[in-house]
């Protein structure tokens, strides 16, 4: 193949050289778009775990939930809290005599907050309700 | 030994003007030693191809080029290897007005050495002559022949073995000119610089890119490992998938009760729920199609509608 090539002229060795530096260019550049398509894959998947483990912890993770159970025992009336008892990361109270509209704000509050229900228990008692509720966070 | 087929196109010698035609479409060149360098080795060889594979080594030693070509043929007891510069032979052939591709086959006068024991007037300056053995070039007046006989020179015949010719690259061919060519080639290279701008640009890209995710994984070093995301993720996910289901059936129960349905009991822990709904018994079958419609597992007992089922990840 040396012999090959040292017969052919310039011109010819030209055209070889560039098909050569053509092919090496072709494949550097597809082996760059490769990687690019790769890195804005990755770019993409990262960016989307980061933003959903933001957004989820943010919520779920959020300091503050015991103040925020302690402003909720100060609007309750005293006479309807039978035991409201917060831990550490936990909550567990017994609440009875509550109307319906009552029940149903206290429900929706709750609902807002990051809290986990471990158990709930409703109980109609004549018009009003008792509640049971065990969370945490 | 001879072979039984013989090349039919007409023997034109190189440097001639005597004999053959130009031309003709198919000739057999008939190369004077002045374009080719012989030696004759006595060697332990059996084929030809075993002879062709040392013929480089062989005639290097006596000026031969890497980039010439080189045949061999057995003459006896001995192998003569022929080298020559098939450049300089197609420079010869277009001085003399042959057209290269028109040259199917070689013919080197050292194998009419047996035929030229006495002269062959090659041209009026020249004559072909063996000489121990060796068929020379040699001027025609150190030639005797009788000068009337001198232009009548018998026509050779070429021999049974002749060598294929290959003229060198496209431009011989007359495939490609060459400025066609050096078109291509600047076309190529205009591709290639291109090319090269472009993966340059898509490397720098890139390079941007790992620099951004770089810094954001380094703003939250835990958050770095793709692992630890997964699990943080697992965890979280699961979480908020059970707490929204549980939100989700307690809206879905807050939808049936209203002014004809009460709410009874409602228990819910981590195996599941159990929800009692009072209501008059023209409303319950209502209420128990709704309650299905919502994927809530319903059943009717007298004046109340049980909803009992368990969470989805159990």
């Amino acid at each position: 193949m040396v012999m090959a090539l040292m017969r052919l002229r310039g011109a010819e060795k030209l055209l070889l050289l560039a098909l050569a530096l053509a092919l090496l260019a072709y494949g550097l550049r597809a082996r760059e778009r490769e990687r690019k398509q790769e890195l804005r894959q990755e770019v993409r998947v990262v960016t989307e775990e980061l933003e959903r483990i933001d957004s989820l912890k943010g919520f779920w993770a959020h300091k503050g939930v015991g103040r925020e159970l302690e402003r909720l025992r100060g609007s309750l009336e005293a006479p309807k809290v039978k035991r409201f008892e917060l831990g550490p990361h936990k909550v567990q109270m017994s609440l009875r005599d509550l109307g319906g509209k009552e029940l149903n704000r206290l429900l929706r509050r709750l609902g807002k907050m990051p809290l986990r229900f471990t158990r709930l228990e409703l109980k109609r008692e004549g018009e009003r309700y008792r509640m049971e509720c065990r969370c945490k966070w | 030994m001879r072979l039984k087929k013989r090349s039919r196109a007409p023997l034109v010698p190189l440097d001639g003007s005597a004999g053959g035609k130009k031309g003709e479409k198919r000739i057999t060149l008939l190369v004077p030693p002045r374009f080719y360098l012989v030696r004759r080795e006595a060697l332990p060889l059996r084929f030809a191809f075993q002879a062709k594979r040392i013929a480089p080594a062989l005639m290097e030693e006596i000026g031969a080029e890497p980039s010439w070509s080189f045949e061999v043929y057995r003459e006896g007891e001995e192998w003569v290897f022929l080298a020559y510069d098939p450049r300089k032979l197609e420079e010869a052939m277009r001085e003399q007005g042959l057209d290269p591709a028109s040259v199917e086959r070689l013919c080197f006068a050292q194998q009419l050495a047996g035929e030229l024991e006495r002269p062959y007037p090659l041209n009026e300056r020249e004559a072909l002559l063996t000489v121990e053995g060796v068929v020379t070039q040699l001027p025609a007046r150190l030639v005797e022949r009788p000068a009337e006989e001198w232009w009548r020179a018998d026509g050779l015949e070429a021999p049974a073995r002749t060598f294929p010719f290959h003229p060198t690259g496209l431009h011989s061919r007359r495939w490609l000119g060459e400025s066609e060519l050096r078109w291509i080639a600047a076309a190529l290279l205009l591709l290639a610089a291109a090319w090269s701008v472009e993966a340059w640009r898509d490397h720098r890209e890139a390079k941007a890119m790992e620099r951004q995710l770089q810094q954001r994984l380094e703003a939250s070093p835990e958050l770095a490992s793709g692992i630890a995301r997964r699990n943080i993720l697992e965890k979280y996910e699961g979480i908020d998938r059970r707490q929204r289901e549980l939100r989700g059936l307690m809206s879905k129960i807050g939808s049936l009760i209203g002014r004809d349905s009460k709410l009874e009991s409602l228990t819910l822990d981590d195996r599941g729920y159990r929800v009692a709904i009072s209501a008059t018994d023209s409303r319950l079958a209502t209420l128990k199609k709704r309650a299905e419609s919502e994927g809530i597992p319903a059943r009717v007992s007298p004046g109340e509608l049980l909803l009992e089922g368990k969470w989805s990840w159990r």
